[in-house]
């Protein structure tokens, strides 16, 4: 199977390719008011708003800056009896990769960044390991609803 | 799929709803003989087609409903309601078996329905994307220096562009009649399954209204239809004794007004106890009036019933008609019946916008509920809301700032964007006004949908998202403080 991998705070991640609709050009987005740090906004993809998540904010890592190689993968979601876009911003694309099941293994419980539960396992790409992103438990819709529900009650309350 | 088939199907869809609409029809007037006659006709013309394709289920099923309709017609069998509530499963059960021998998924109509919409929205999306990318030639020329030739090509271009637009728009417009039939068969269903009998009628089916906004009225409809039936309508014996008639009525309006549509729901029921409504008020420490039936967790049914009456409902309703920039009144009389007036505006594809900035964002404010703008006052501090002297009247105001915990320093002027919503005035404190203009309106993500003091999204000419106020539910807060 495919994979396409991806920078974000200095690790590799790689998703499967068949969940990748595009990769655009991060360009100026919308803060939604009221919504988790690691929802960065929204996005104008070719008429359609598109949610861009931060996913560095959510591994607890620093916010990803924009440079001119940074983009947003594009990929379709689960929400709820929906289908919808979302976009995960990366500090660059690297490659596509080409991983059977003998190359992955399951992730070690420490060393990565990011929590163990967020991964499939890890590819041997080469020399080196790319972490396989589990982004239908990282992205899940209860997770999102839970964290949009949390803040925004208290921060319309004008003191 | 094969040609016949196809002609199977269509034909079958066709008798179906005559055979419907004939019934409920016939359901007032069991003695009409055209009536009776044209259902054992949509009867027939379903078997003989069945048994031509050697659908054996379909065919012995209509085989013996026509035998029934039969009796019914020589007068052997006299027709009372309970027979039509036969009548009607049939017709579901005959759509059902014909799917299921043509294979076809059910609910087909409103899929087509979907996919047509969608396509027009992509229409739509680049009407949008074509007035960017002009904006982009327009700076090229601006930055090479104008030629009088490439400004002309560029005036016909607008044009083009907005006829364009205007087009698109109006193939998002639908009659609300055939919207609304669905409405007789749930009326007739509600009504006999609470042992009360209801004339449904539509009055303006001809009046034209974007199709999202028929969509999305339907859950809503359905509930006011449902509360109707449930706690508005009396039984027919009790609306003998106060000298109704036995069957209720309930009657759909639609019509045009000042830049939108109203659609009044009525029904000449019991009308809203307005002791109850007061007493239910009192027990929640909450001053009686009538639209306090839209607050959330307050119903004066006594009985919760599946029908409605769960105290979730008309808070819904609201909801969902604000979110489509509609209001939704309430008028009733008791004894007399309650009727509910929702204004809607034309279409939701496209709102007239007035932009505001504050920090990096810009804001669009729907421009009906806009009364004026005002420079704010200097020295007014700089506190989340304040409240300022606008010509000798109070005028409280909130900042969007504050709102929505924008980190962005405060500039030396702001401006104070006044705005009406039914009785409630108050000012929207922003940082620039931006001028007005057509912004096309985009569904906010789902994910979104919730999230306080946001309506919906637009896209702004230099492609940016612009996040929709919704001033509603802004005033809402502002009241609250």
């Amino acid at each position: 199977m495919q994979y396409l991998t991806f920078f974000i705070a200095g690790e590799e991640y790689a998703i499967g390719i068949l969940r990748v609709t595009e990769i655009i050009e991060c360009g100026a987005m919308t803060k939604v008011p009221s919504t988790p740090q690691w929802i960065r906004g929204v996005l104008n993809l070719r008429g359609a708003v598109v949610p861009v998540v931060d996913l560095a904010v959510k591994f607890g890592l620093d916010t990803t800056e924009l440079t001119a190689r940074t983009c947003v993968v594009v990929m379709e979601m689960q929400f709820g009896d929906e289908r919808v876009a979302m976009g995960v911003m990366a500090d660059a694309v690297n490659q596509v990769v080409e991983l059977s099941d003998a190359d992955i293994q399951p992730a070690p419980p420490f060393g990565p960044k990011v929590r163990v539960d967020y991964l499939l396992g890890m590819g041997r790409s080469g020399e080196k390991f790319v972490l396989l992103l589990d982004i239908d438990r990282v992205l899940a819709a209860s997770e999102i609803l839970a964290a949009l529900e949390a803040p925004q009650q208290q921060e319309l309350e004008i003191a | 799929m094969d040609e016949l088939i196809r002609t199977f199907i269509a034909d079958a869809d066709d008798c179906l709803a005559s055979m419907e609409q004939a019934l409920l029809l016939l359901e007032s007037d069991p003695h009409d003989s055209e009536l009776l006659n044209e259902v054992f006709r949509a009867v027939h013309t379903i078997k003989g087609n069945a048994s031509c394709f050697n659908f054996t289920e379909l065919t012995a099923f209509t085989h013996e409903l026509e035998e029934l309709l039969d009796r019914a017609r020589s007068g052997e069998t006299e027709l009372v309601q309970s027979h039509f509530t036969q009548f009607l499963a049939a017709v579901d059960t005959i759509r059902e078996m014909v799917d299921a021998a043509v294979g076809r998924r059910p609910s087909k109509a409103t899929l087509t329905l979907r996919v047509g919409i969608t396509k027009i929205d992509r229409l739509l999306d680049l009407t949008g994307e074509l007035a960017i990318a002009r904006g982009h030639v327009q700076q090229a020329v601006d930055e090479s220096g104008a030629n009088e030739k490439v400004l002309d090509a560029l005036r016909e271009l607008d044009r083009l562009a907005f006829e364009l637009q205007e087009g698109v728009m109006n193939l998002r417009m639908v009659p609300v009649g055939p919207a609304l039939r669905d409405f007789h068969r749930i009326v007739r269903d509600l009504g006999s399954a609470k042992g009360k009998r209801v004339d449904f009628t539509i009055d303006g089916e001809d009046v034209e209204i974007d199709l999202t906004v028929i969509e999305l009225l339907k859950d809503p409809f359905t509930h006011m239809v449902r509360n109707a039936i449930d706690h508005g309508l009396e039984t027919p014996e009790v609306r003998e004794a106060c000298g109704k008639s036995a069957a209720g009525q309930i009657r759909v309006t639609a019509s045009h007004a000042a830049g939108g549509v109203v659609i009044k729901i009525g029904d000449d029921g019991a009308g809203i106890d307005e002791s109850k409504l007061a007493e239910r008020a009192r027990q929640l420490g909450l001053e009686p009036d009538l639209n306090l039936i839209f607050e959330p967790g307050f119903s004066t049914a006594e009985n919760v019933t599946d029908l409605s009456g769960r105290g979730v409902g008309m808070d819904v309703v609201r909801r969902n008609v604000e979110s489509l920039g509609g209001t939704i009144a309430i008028d009733t009389t008791q004894g007399l019946g309650t009727t509910f007036t929702i204004r809607l505006p034309l279409t939701v594809a496209v709102i007239s916008g007035f932009g505001v900035g504050v920090g990096d964002e810009t804001y669009i404010l729907p421009i009906d509920v806009i009364g004026e703008c005002v420079e704010l006052p200097a020295g007014t501090g700089s506190d989340d809301t304040t409240v300022i002297n606008l010509r000798g009247e109070p005028l409280p105001c909130v900042r969007v700032r504050s709102l929505f915990a924008i980190e962005h320093g405060t500039p030396e002027r702001e401006s104070v964007v006044v705005v009406q919503h039914e009785s409630m005035r108050a000012g929207i404190v922003v940082d620039k006004l931006l001028g007005s203009a057509q912004s096309v309106m985009k569904p906010m993500a789902r994910m979104f949908r919730d999230v306080p003091g946001i309506a919906g999204s637009s896209i702004l000419g230099n492609g940016r998202v612009a996040l929709i106020l919704d001033v509603p539910q802004i005033l809402e807060r502002v009241r609250r403080q």
